[in-house]
């Protein structure tokens, strides 16, 4: 280098000048081509592919919303079929992974834009939808007001790591499918129902500040005239046993809609369920039918 | 190498340095570890 002033400065702060730039730059490379968003659809954009695929005419429609437990864990078709004698009602499930109750009132607005009107909604809730913990950045609700490293990191990192697993230990593609859920090892389901627990015991319900999203989906969903069915899911046993679980739900119950469905003590035992909270396909079933059946009675004749 | 070319080397090795660590650190920021990335 020379022995200039500025290459005597430069030499002492490169850093200075170095990190920014390359930081500016690869925000600009990132947000210009938009690696996350261009990979994969998220699970809103298969929702839609499958309604687009299957438009419903002048029929009625139903939505199934709520987060992957619902996405994975209700059958739309044969809710569909056990509603056929109930005015031809179509359903659509649009179960979004790490959805809460704010996303979803968000969902029946990005709906409205995309020309998407149901008259009814199947609404599946469980505790996954009082935690704070960020949904899926790629939801088009999220605006992005900070750095693309930074509000993608979840997915940036999944992928990253994804990818480091394939190079040391690679295992074949798995391709989507809307009810396959994570397929996880003994000691792994222990570590997911350890961390639940630990998210949930010993908290109140003034602990869970999205609980007061609920109100909000319900007012919205009035707002545009959709009439709110709402299930309370089951989840594993295992991750139950806590003293403050019984609480939690009541405070959910309680904001839901008079005469919902409460399944959180029917007798789901732990062979029914993948993870915490994701059912099997003997879950997925059993759950699907007492669902429609209810859901038959709720809806009532044309 | 001469003494020109090391500096640079070095420059440049301690950028890329502490650039990786500045995304580590942006990447690994408490996300709640949610399954979101899987192909479902």
């Amino acid at each position: 280098m020379s022995g200039s002033p500025f290459a005597a400065w430069y030499r002492r702060y490169y850093l200075l000048v170095n990190l920014p730039v390359l930081l500016i730059a690869t925000e600009l490379a990132l947000s210009r081509l938009d690696p996350v968003n261009r990979s994969h659809g998220s699970n809103l954009d298969r929702a839609v592919e499958r309604y687009r695929a299957s438009p419903p005419g002048a029929a009625p429609v139903l939505l199934v919303v709520g987060n992957s437990v619902v996405r994975s864990g209700i059958d739309q078709d044969a809710v569909e079929r056990g509603l056929a004698s109930r005015g031809g009602w179509r359903v659509y499930n649009f179960g979004l992974n790490t959805a809460r109750f704010d996303d979803e009132a968000w969902l029946l607005d990005d709906l409205a834009r995309r020309g998407i009107a149901p008259r009814a909604i199947l609404l599946g809730v469980n505790l996954y939808s009082i935690r704070d913990t960020p949904s899926d950045s790629r939801y088009p609700w999220h605006p992005r007001r900070s750095p693309y490293v930074f509000f993608h990191r979840a997915y940036l990192w999944g992928g990253i790591t994804e990818r480091l697993t394939q190079l040391i230990a690679p295992r074949p593609a798995r391709p989507y499918a809307q009810f396959a859920n994570a397929v996880l090892t003994p000691d792994e389901l222990d570590a997911q129902a350890r961390t639940f627990i630990g998210q949930f015991a010993h908290h109140g319900a003034a602990d869970f500040p999205l609980l007061d999203q609920l109100p909000v989906l319900l007012r919205r969903a009035a707002e545009r005239g959709i009439r709110v069915h709402a299930v309370l899911l089951p989840m594993n046993p295992i991750a139950t046993g806590f003293a403050e679980y019984p609480a939690l739900v009541a405070a959910i119950r309680d904001r839901l809609p008079a005469g919902s469905l409460d399944l959180t003590a029917d007798g789901y035992s732990k062979d029914l369920f993948d993870d915490v909270g994701h059912l099997d396909e003997a879950g997925r079933r059993r759950l699907t039918a007492r669902i429609t059946d209810w859901l038959a009675r709720e809806i009532g004749a044309p | 190498m001469t003494d020109r070319w090391r500096e640079i080397a070095r420059i440049g090795l301690r950028t890329l340095f502490y650039y990786l660590l500045v995304l580590a650190i942006l990447l690994l920021w408490h996300s709640g570890g949610l399954f979101i990335y899987e192909n479902f």
